[in-house]
């Protein structure tokens, strides 16, 4: 019986929350319905445990939905499979970066990666993107305090992504030579 | 839900009842940056609750003690007062002995009061981890610490070494380095309590009546001190050297109840020494 007073705060209800974000997700042709909710809340639960976390008050869950509904990657079909993956990572990479780092920043990172270099993968999010980002927090890193979580991981990335001179001499060795 | 009747025992409130005080305190904590936590950080915060919350029951005057139970939110607050006030008053008790303090050469002894202590006060965190004593107090003095943690801890210890050098500023230097010397060559790097050594010395001294001057025991002090063999020799070897205590801290102590009480500790345990050695050879080393 580990922990009964965690587990309390945790048994917060979430679901009406969950609910209002569908006002707002609809827009981009995105609804949860009851059963995905329910889904989610029950995630969520098994995520905290694993990661051995606790939520006070507000759940980031209706955060994750506010901040990745308008994405390009998202539809009806992958929504919830995406949201519960993406407040997995969530909770892992708060830990991972040991607490250095605000909600709201690791949001933006988490969005703006999830949009551009990980065109829609959390696999690529959470292994490459974020693992890289987090080990330059724990050496000490602070930037991202400035910039709110924007624009930080071109600095950390090993992969040579836009090369606008290749790009140019591919271009002038199809059309112009 | 089940787990809502649960109480905690040491606090007398129910979870129920805390929570919310647990989720204002992250909420601060956090400074509204994080909406989650590790366990290790949620349960160093209930710990800080609940020892706030205990504080206050201990604070005189307090509405337990009349009677009526406050909201667990007011006793946290009243709780974070009195932590407050304990670190205070800590503080200015290290400052009135530090000037006049005096580790004759003990390395262990100037280590944890003169660059520990202030280490602790640079460290303590009153709002998020007040139970943390932080230091390991290696030093021993003659009351045992218990349960006790954070600035209770702390504020003990200050109090038993205030008591202590108050004790033995009434000898001179000299004869407290001549009695450590004479206990170890190695006095300067023994971690052992200073004034247990000391007092020893003097209680045997006024038993037999000789002075601080004097090295060597008589046969007549020795015959003396053969009555004091045995069970029952140690329990009158023991209730002879409270009564020279009382004696000792009302004539040159000004009757300090707290000295009193604090120099009786060790009292049983210099009395088994002295009783199990009374009667062989080892009598001539027993004043130092």
């Amino acid at each position: 019986m580990e922990k009964n007073w965690m587990e309390l705060l945790q048994q917060k209800d979430l679901l009406e929350k969950i609910r209002q974000t569908n006002s707002y997700a609809e827009q981009f042709g995105l609804t949860l319905k009851e059963e995905d909710m329910q889904m989610l809340v029950s995630e969520r639960q098994h995520s905290l445990k694993e990661q051995r976390r606790v939520e006070f008050g507000q759940s980031i869950l209706p955060k994750i939905i506010y901040e990745f509904c308008d994405s390009a990657y998202l539809n009806q079909n992958n929504y919830t499979e995406v949201l519960t993956r993406l407040q997995d990572i969530f909770f892992l990479y708060k830990n991972e970066m040991m607490d250095e780092i605000s909600d709201d920043e690791l949001l933006h990172f988490m969005k703006e990666q999830f949009e551009t270099v990980c065109y829609g993968d959390t696999e690529y999010l959470e292994g490459t993107c974020l693992s890289q980002f987090a080990q330059a927090i724990r050496a000490g890193y602070e930037g991202y305090r400035k910039s709110d979580g924007y624009g930080e991981y071109t600095q950390f990335d090993e992969v040579k992504r836009w090369d606008p001179e290749l790009y140019q001499e591919v271009l002038k060795d199809l059309f112009w030579r | 839900m089940e787990m809502n009747k649960e109480t905690d025992d040491q606090s007398g409130y129910k979870m129920e009842e805390l929570l919310p005080v647990l989720a204002e305190l992250a909420e601060k904590v956090s400074g509204c940056e994080s909406s989650s936590m590790p366990y290790e950080k949620a349960e160093q915060l209930m710990g800080a609750i609940l020892y706030c919350i205990r504080e206050a029951e201990g604070a005189a005057g307090n509405a337990l003690i009349t009677g009526e139970k406050l909201p667990a939110a007011e006793m946290y607050k009243l709780g974070c007062k009195a932590v407050k006030e304990k670190v205070e008053r800590t503080i200015q008790r290290y400052h009135e002995i530090l000037p006049e303090f005096e580790d004759y050469g003990n390395r262990c002894l100037h280590d944890t009061f003169v660059l520990g202590i202030p280490e602790f006060f640079k460290w303590y965190d009153m709002q998020t981890n007040p139970q943390n004593t932080i230091l390991t107090l290696d030093y021993p003095v003659m009351r045992e610490r218990g349960k006790s943690c954070g600035i209770d801890a702390i504020s003990e210890y200050v109090d038993a070494i205030y008591l202590e050098q108050l004790f033995l500023s009434d000898f001179s230097r000299e004869y407290v380095l001549r009695v450590l010397r004479q206990q170890s060559s190695d006095y300067r790097e023994l971690i052992q309590n200073v004034t247990e050594v000391v007092l020893e010395d003097v209680l045997l001294r006024l038993i037999v009546g000789r002075s601080l001057d004097q090295s060597e025991l008589t046969q007549e002090d020795r015959e003396q001190l053969t009555r004091y063999q045995g069970a029952e020799g140690r329990k009158k070897l023991q209730n002879t050297m409270e009564g020279i205590l009382e004696k000792m801290t009302d004539q040159y102590y000004g009757a300090s109840p707290d000295l009193l009480a604090y120099l009786n500790i060790p009292v049983s345990g210099i009395a088994a020494r002295i009783s199990c050695r009374a009667g062989d050879a080892e009598i001539k080393d027993l004043l130092y």
